[in-house]
């Protein structure tokens, strides 16, 4: 059963662009990944997934229920924001028990359980909390009750490594005891962490859906080397290697493909250092989609 | 709901909106009452100015108090936009008609009068001092920039509105009579001060005006506002 199902949805803004034509399906269970750059459309989805917009066609259903139409589906999900924002002069305690009032069930011990994993204070004030602490509210928030669909908008900005590692354990977590996962993000690296499968937005429209596996097998990676003397560009030219930018003694090329080969080619020459990134987006976007797409 | 006018009351009392309109509105209540007097539906009937523009100040400093990421997140837990714009009419509803009430009541309490008024007199000022309340939310909470984007546009307007509100019956006056029919655009707050003050002499027409329409208009206002507040919910 799809948990999520999107069909044809385009939503404009007046003149302005919100998403064109979006279809997309999730499983239940499933960990989804959606991913683009700012402005790309995916808090447009986001908000008709959750009914708070109205599309301009097409149609979103959760639980094979209309978002817009049958509005009561929005109890059974947990949303994440992206930014957070809540009223400073209250405690944390009050905000969530205020949350949790809207249910038919008592989320106190569950409020306490999620505290505890992100290791956040309940008795302190909203105003006196870091942006990562609002972030890990905003996250209790979300989960108390349990949802079986989780919509999480940009979930680890401003939350340190450990705690992103805590939350993605939580997050796997609720997945192992069946709730479906929505999750937005401009990082392309926590999609691989956690997703099965991710689709790529960009400029309002869904131009790849593909596997978490597939994508592993053909991302790019960003590679930089620096030698102690001056490189040849002819060196670096090999299959599956491309934007090769020689400056000095240091060299950098997107790769795709077997890493081991650009092992075996840098141990015949003497480097200082290398480094393995992934590219930004944006350069998967350019380089990856734009010559295969 | 009962979990909402609750945060709704915290929310509000810690973001000290409303001490401007509630300085104004004390203010201007006692000083209006500060002598005695005999005219007992005269003073009840101009109270409705107070009422009215305090209700506004109140209502439209009020209705996107929230911030927008915590109002997606009410809307998700409450399960529905109406029952969370219905809580936020219903929370400044309350304030409003308290107002109202404390309106009414000071010159009681405090003897301002010193005469009496029939029953019906009382009923007639307390109806109109509720329902100038419910036209000053009704008024308050369009001008928001949910509904008109440019938040100076929203104040001018909101001003103009609140003006022509108080002095509808007096430009319906100068009019020729077959467009005085604009006097029933504007909220009729000029109409219901107008018949509390002359209750006694006033025409069934102008009772009605008075009296029966506040409460049609308050009620269209409120329902395009819910239908409004809807569609444009997040842009």
């Amino acid at each position: 059963m799809s948990v999520i199902e999107i069909k044809n949805l385009t939503k404009h803004y007046g003149k302005s662009r919100g998403v064109i034509d979006v279809n997309l399906e999730v499983a239940e269970g499933e960990i989804f990944g959606f991913i683009g750059p700012n402005g790309a459309g995916k808090s447009t989805t986001i908000r008709t997934l959750l009914g708070l917009i109205y599309p301009t066609s097409g149609s979103a259903k959760i639980f094979g229920k209309s978002c817009i139409e049958q509005p009561e589906v929005r109890k059974e999900v947990g949303y994440l924001p992206s930014e957070v924002f809540y009223y400073d002069n209250m405690r944390v305690i009050d905000l969530l028990k205020y949350s949790a009032s809207f249910y038919k069930k008592d989320c106190s011990k569950r409020i306490n359980e999620l505290a505890e994993i992100m290791d956040l204070d309940l008795k302190k004030k909203i105003d006196d909390l870091s942006f990562g602490n609002k972030k890990k509210v905003g996250i209790v928030q979300g989960l108390l009750h349990e949802p079986k669909l989780i919509i999480l908008d940009e979930p680890t900005s401003g939350l340190d490594p450990l705690m992103q590692h805590k939350f993605f354990d939580l997050i796997e977590q609720e997945s192992k005891k069946g709730a479906t996962v929505f999750f937005s993000s401009h990082i392309l690296s926590e999609v691989q962490r956690l997703c099965s499968r991710v689709a790529f937005i960009k400029d309002g429209r869904v131009i790849k859906l593909e596997k978490m596996s597939d994508l592993r097998e053909n991302n790019y990676k960003l590679i930089k080397v620096e030698a102690g003397s001056q490189l040849d560009k002819s060196f670096f030219a090999m299959p599956g290697a491309s934007k090769l930018e020689v400056k000095g003694s240091s060299v950098s090329f997107l790769f795709k493909g077997d890493i081991n080969k650009v092992v075996k080619k840098l141990a015949e020459t003497s480097i200082s250092n290398l480094l393995v990134e992934e590219p930004e987006l944006e350069e998967i976007f350019m380089h990856y989609y734009a010559k295969e797409g | 709901m009962i979990a909402y006018l609750s945060y709704a009351f915290k929310y509000y009392v810690r973001s000290y909106r409303y001490i401007a309109p509630l300085v104004f509105f004390f203010v201007a209540v006692s000083m209006f009452y500060k002598d005695p007097t005999n005219q007992v539906m005269s003073s009840l009937s101009f109270g409705n100015f107070i009422i009215f523009v305090a209700c506004v100040w109140l209502a439209n400093g009020y209705i996107e108090l929230e911030d927008e990421t915590q109002q997606q997140i009410t809307i998700l837990h409450m399960g529905s936009v109406q029952e969370y714009f219905l809580a936020k009419l219903g929370f400044i509803s309350i304030v409003a008609i308290a107002v109202a009430v404390y309106a009414y009541f000071y010159p009681f309490v405090l003897h301002v009068f010193t005469a009496g008024v029939a029953p019906v007199g009382l009923l007639v000022g307390f109806a109109a001092s509720a329902e100038t309340a419910m036209l000053g939310v009704s008024v308050g909470i369009f001008f928001n920039n949910r509904i008109i984007a440019k938040k100076s546009r929203g104040i001018l307007l909101l001003f103009m509105v609140t003006v022509l509100s108080l002095a509808g019956r007096s430009i319906a006056d100068q009019m020729p009579h077959s467009l005085r029919f604009v006097a029933f655009i504007f909220p009729p707050v000029s109409q219901t001060v107008f018949v509390v003050g002359n209750w006694w002499s006033a025409a069934l027409y102008d009772r009605v005006a008075g009296l029966v329409w506040p409460i049609i208009y308050s009620f269209l206002c409120l329902v395009l506002y819910l239908k409004l507040s809807q569609r444009k919910l997040y842009y």
